[in-house]
């Protein structure tokens, strides 16, 4: 029984010093606070929902990350945060000196809220719209883009390019964002053709390249020729199948011309998402953080890549024409966040 | 309904049934074997993942589909190595070995991935594998374009399949395979090495797996995303026991979960009025209603899952 | 007495040994890993071994997430037992999370206010063993392999959540994929930090099954269904009965971890909230190879390095997949040092001494 107290002892002392040297290091992290409304910040962190490699969503971020890097600032991220760990995330970024932290994505919202308000100092930044409820913390701001004004555009484009009349969707889930991107998407659609016929599929996944693939084949074989993905990876696969059946696809996030051979990825969905938060750095320079932003294709964080060379000029105009009617409000669009089957 | 049960939906619907299913068939007529020498492989999800990603970077740095082929056969073939010297050699619970491996992979898949490739916004890819028509064969209306129009990997899968089911069948060693799982004391009181037939079970399963992982990179997109099984190896092991352990039938089993993943996304496309998470989840139950069904009663080998220790009596 | 003592206390120094190497041996080589990335393990480690324990803040974030490891380690264990396997956690967290929201959202929630939650918590639990109560029913009815079944019903579980957030749960204020808020949260321990009732609930569980399996009948007939007890004979116990039974208690317990997440962290129903935790129990429980003591222990590791990954990726870069290949790494090599080291260096004969 001795040995045991001996051993217990010993832990206990290797566990309290531990705690000490900890507490040390705790004082350095304390320094950055400042009085006042902040104006600076210095460290930045984002919390992602997908990985940094799927030449989308989440690779946009990082590339708005790398930027802000470059110009000094100190970054760091998280991957695939699920909600279990969103709450958890947030509070060690910001126990450990961070002073912007952002979480990617419109499911960070309500994690965020809790922990904004236990952390006044800290600025947060949501890329969705907000949680339900009247009493959001000041130092949260919520980037509601109309990235269903993109699609919309998207749907009018692939209407006009599409040979058989026949145009596919195919989102990962069904969260508001993709939902309202679906439905404008074929509203787009019928708007610029009235007997357009649109397939759509939610494939339940953001990350199975394999899916999106089978999915796309299975759209063009019920002829499908004009396909918009929004579903980073499990869109890469989507692409393959475009590539093998020469079907036209249209890119989401970045520029993914040089993801597809040829002239087939006729354009591509742009949210622009590196501006989309290093524009928030100017804003908290400007001493006026917070609350809701609702931009759109106006204001430029949603536009179109280049058109590649599949695109007649005809059918250019007449998409920059909606596009330029959605910007001077001569086209509005309710976005419409629910999805019906 | 009048659109489905048509030859222009219906034979598109079974190619691409055969074409999902086809991963599967490799992942589960290697665990059959595997099983019925008495070890599971619940590792076959992370075998399957590290042999995705392997098998394409072999592939884009020398050139060769085949190359990248066999390294991916050849990764799952170590990596069941691995897993066998704790589950087999140290008597350690098969379960929980190969959870820990599952997420081993999820975790070195994206380190290895991405200290090779970096960050990058082009896209490395290669070449996905061609579709090989088989001359005579691919002629015969409905069924050829079914069976015989599809890339040199769908046809392994059924001949490795074949010749699983002639060896387990036909052969003293499948004789012993069966005996190793049923009865290993007895089989080894005949004269059976049952340590080194589960080993050689274990890692020819690891090697299906592998090739099963090459499939997804190679085979369907021509390149490596992370987390690209998305349960495909656990879905294996399901087709196993659907299967009552015979590779035939694992074809068959593979056959109809590939077929349900199909028509879930025609469904969709075609605009059935239903929530999407009913027709992601089809498969699932689908194949657990099948469960029910065929496989009832069965018996599995005897001495599944349990360690075997040689000194013990 | 004291013979008995020193042999205790010589197996207990043995086996902290064991764990302390291989966890050693698990970190030289995550070290390498380390180093590829141009990252200094001391650093790294010190951020995801030490720091969890260093204040009570980082205590209270890693109680959050050991809870529901330990309660899903808890109710596996029992399955364990028997030499049943539940691998389906993450589908009874779900569950049991719909249970713990559809109470919590009800107008009678509205009305008791914070009473609500030991209604929700039964019902939670009551969903959660219904789920795994599914597979039970098939192995005992029609045998289908419970490890199978419980994963195949992970994956409709999960979806089944997502269509409950989507449409029948959805919160009509706002336009966000989720619930609308539980009527009141879990009560906190202290002021100030995240630790909940739910760790309390969690040490109860423990000793729940230290109480049911050491002090009951019907533990001792789970021991003996299992084989780590040997009887002469299996003296009239429907075996069959018992395994619908423990199915039904480990999807309880399930359930119950499913709605102290809800009721605790997340007040709302959202997907993604079973996380890793289904699996992360299974591991608790076989590396605390099923011992009361044992599963707490292993979930207080789990959940620290859960936490320490995180800090460690801030402070480092460090991907917080890593953690996937060190918690790997670190478990395997617990198990061979054990299988080389242990007492007996055998599994089963350690698992009879325990079982006593």
């Amino acid at each position: 029984m001795k040995k045991v107290k001996h051993v217990l002892c010993l832990l206990l002392c290797v566990c309290l010093s531990a705690m000490l040297a900890a507490c040390g290091g705790d004082g350095d992290a304390a320094e950055t606070n400042a009085d006042g409304v902040r104006t600076e910040v210095s460290r930045i962190a984002i919390l992602l929902p997908g990985y940094i490699t799927d030449q989308s969503w989440n690779q946009g971020a990082y590339e708005g990350l790398k930027s802000l890097e470059e110009q000094g600032y100190d970054i760091a991220y998280t991957e695939d945060v699920q909600a279990a760990d969103m709450e958890s995330t947030f509070r060690s970024y910001c126990s450990e000196g961070y002073d912007f932290v952002i979480g990617h994505g419109v499911q960070y919202g309500d994690a965020c809220v809790r922990v904004a308000q236990d952390y006044p100092d800290v600025y947060f930044f949501i890329t969705g719209n907000p949680p339900a409820g009247d009493n959001l913390p000041g130092n949260i701001a919520f980037y509601d883009y109309k990235e269903y004004e993109g699609a919309f555009v998207c749907g009018a484009l692939a209407a006009l390019q599409s040979e058989s009349g026949i145009i596919g969707y195919i989102g990962g889930g069904d969260n508001s964002t993709q939902a309202s991107d679906k439905n404008a998407f074929i509203e787009g659609a019928k708007y610029a053709d009235p007997d357009v016929d649109v397939r759509t599929v939610i494939t339940g996944t953001f990350n199975d390249s394999s899916m999106g693939r089978e999915t796309a084949l299975a759209m063009i074989e019920q002829g499908v020729d004009v396909i918009l993905q929004t579903c980073d990876e499990t869109g890469l696969g989507a692409f393959e199948a475009c590539e093998e059946q020469g079907v036209y696809c249209i890119g989401y996030t970045s520029d993914q011309s040089s993801l597809v051979e040829g002239d087939l990825c006729l354009t591509s969905l742009l949210v622009k998402v590196p501006e989309m938060i290093t524009s928030q750095l100017d804003i908290i320079a400007s001493g006026e953080f917070g609350g809701l932003e609702n931009p759109g294709l106006k204001e430029g964080v949603i536009a179109l890549a280049p058109f590649s060379s599949a695109v007649s000029e005809e059918v250019q105009n007449q998409v920059n024409e909606i596009a330029q009617q959605i910007m001077d409000g001569e086209i509005v669009i309710t976005p419409n966040y629910n999805s019906q089957g | 309904m009048d659109q489905i049960f048509t030859a222009a939906f219906l034979v598109p619907l079974f190619a691409a049934g055969v074409r999902m299913g086809a991963p599967l068939v490799f992942g589960s007529v290697g665990d059959v074997l595997s099983e019925k020498t008495g070890v599971m492989n619940i590792a076959l999800e992370g075998e399957m993942l590290i042999a995705a990603l392997l098998s394409f970077m072999a592939a884009y740095s020398s050139g060769s589909l085949l190359a990248g082929v066999l390294v991916g056969g050849f990764a799952g073939l170590v990596s069941a190595l691995v897993i066998a010297f704790w589950g087999i050699s140290r008597r350690q619970d098969q379960s929980v070995v190969g959870i820990m491996f599952n997420i081993f992979a999820l975790g070195f898949t994206n380190f290895l991935y991405r200290a090779t490739f970096g960050v990058r916004t082009d896209r490395a890819g290669v070449e996905i594998l061609a579709t090989i028509k088989i001359p005579v064969l691919s002629d015969i209306p409905y069924i050829g374009e079914i069976f015989f129009q599809h890339n040199i990997l769908v046809y392994l899968a059924f001949i490795g399949a074949v010749a699983v089911w002639f060896v387990m069948k036909y052969t003293k060693f499948g004789l012993q395979v069966t005996a190793a799982g049923e009865n290993p004391k007895a089989a080894a009181a005949a004269g059976v090495n049952v340590v080194r037939l589960r080993y050689t079970g274990y890692m020819f399963s690891g090697f299906m797996a592998g090739i099963g992982g090459a499939f997804l990179s190679l085979g369907n997109v021509g390149t490596f995303t992370e987390n690209m099984t998305s349960g495909r190896g656990f879905i294996c092991l399901a087709i196993t026991i659907l299967s009552r352990w015979n590779p035939l039938f694992a074809v068959i089993a593979a056959f109809l979960f590939g077929t349900v993943e199909a028509l879930q996304l025609r469904l969709q496309a075609m605009g059935a009025d239903l929530p999407y998470q009913f027709f992601v989840a089809l498969p699932y139950i689908v194949t657990l209603i099948s469960l029910v069904i065929f496989g009832r009663n069965i018996r599995a080998p005897k001495d599944l899952g349990n360690v075997y220790n040689k000194e013990s009596r | 007495m004291k013979a008995i003592d020193s042999m205790r206390s010589g197996a207990l120094l043995r086996r902290v040994g064991i764990v302390l190497l291989s966890v050693l041996a698990a970190l030289a080589l995550g070290a390498v890993f380390l180093i590829i990335l141009d990252v200094n393990p001391f650093t790294a480690y010190y951020y995801l071994l030490v720091r969890p324990f260093s204040s009570l803040n980082s205590i209270g974030e890693m109680t959050i997430k050991m809870v529901p490891i330990l309660i899903v380690g808890i109710g596996v264990s029992f399955t364990f037992q028997t030499k049943l396997s539940n691998l389906g956690g993450e589908g009874q967290i779900c569950l049991g999370a719909i249970g713990m929201t559809l109470v919590g959202t009800s107008s009678f929630a509205q009305a008791v206010g914070g009473w609500y939650i030991p209604v929700g918590m039964l019902v939670a639990a009551l969903f959660g063993a219904c789920w795994a109560g599914i597979a039970g029913f098939f192995k005992t009815r029609f045998k289908a392999s419970e490890i199978i079944t419980t994963l195949l019903l992970n994956y409709i579980a999960v979806q089944l959540l997502s269509w409950c957030v989507y449409y029948p749960l959805r919160d009509t204020a706002g336009n966000i994929p989720q619930s609308a808020p539980v009527a009141a949260t879990l009560p906190r321990l202290i002021d100030g930090n995240r630790m909940n009732l739910g760790l309390v609930i969690a040490l109860v569980c423990v000793l729940v099954y230290w109480v049911v399996m050491k002090r009951t009948k019907f533990g001792y007939r789970l021991r003996v269904l299992g084989g780590s007890i040997k009887a002469a004979t299996f003296g009239g116990i429907s075996k069959k009965k018992y395994y619908l039974i423990v199915m039904l208690i480990s999807g309880a317990f399930a359930g119950l971890a499913g709605s102290i997440e809800l009721a605790g962290t997340q007040t709302r129903l959202l997907e993604g909230l079973a996380g890793s935790y289904g699996f992360d129990g299974v591991v608790a429980s076989l590396l605390g190879m099923m011992n009361p003591l044992g599963v707490l222990l292993s979930s207080v590791l789990l959940g620290a390095l859960s936490i320490g990954a995180e800090t460690m990726q801030v402070r480092t870069g460090v991907s917080s997949l890593f953690l996937n290949v060190l918690e790997a790494l670190i478990v395997l090599f617990i198990l061979l040092g054990f299988s080389f080291f242990g007492s007996g260096s055998r599994r089963k004969s350690k698992k009879e001494k325990e079982g006593e």
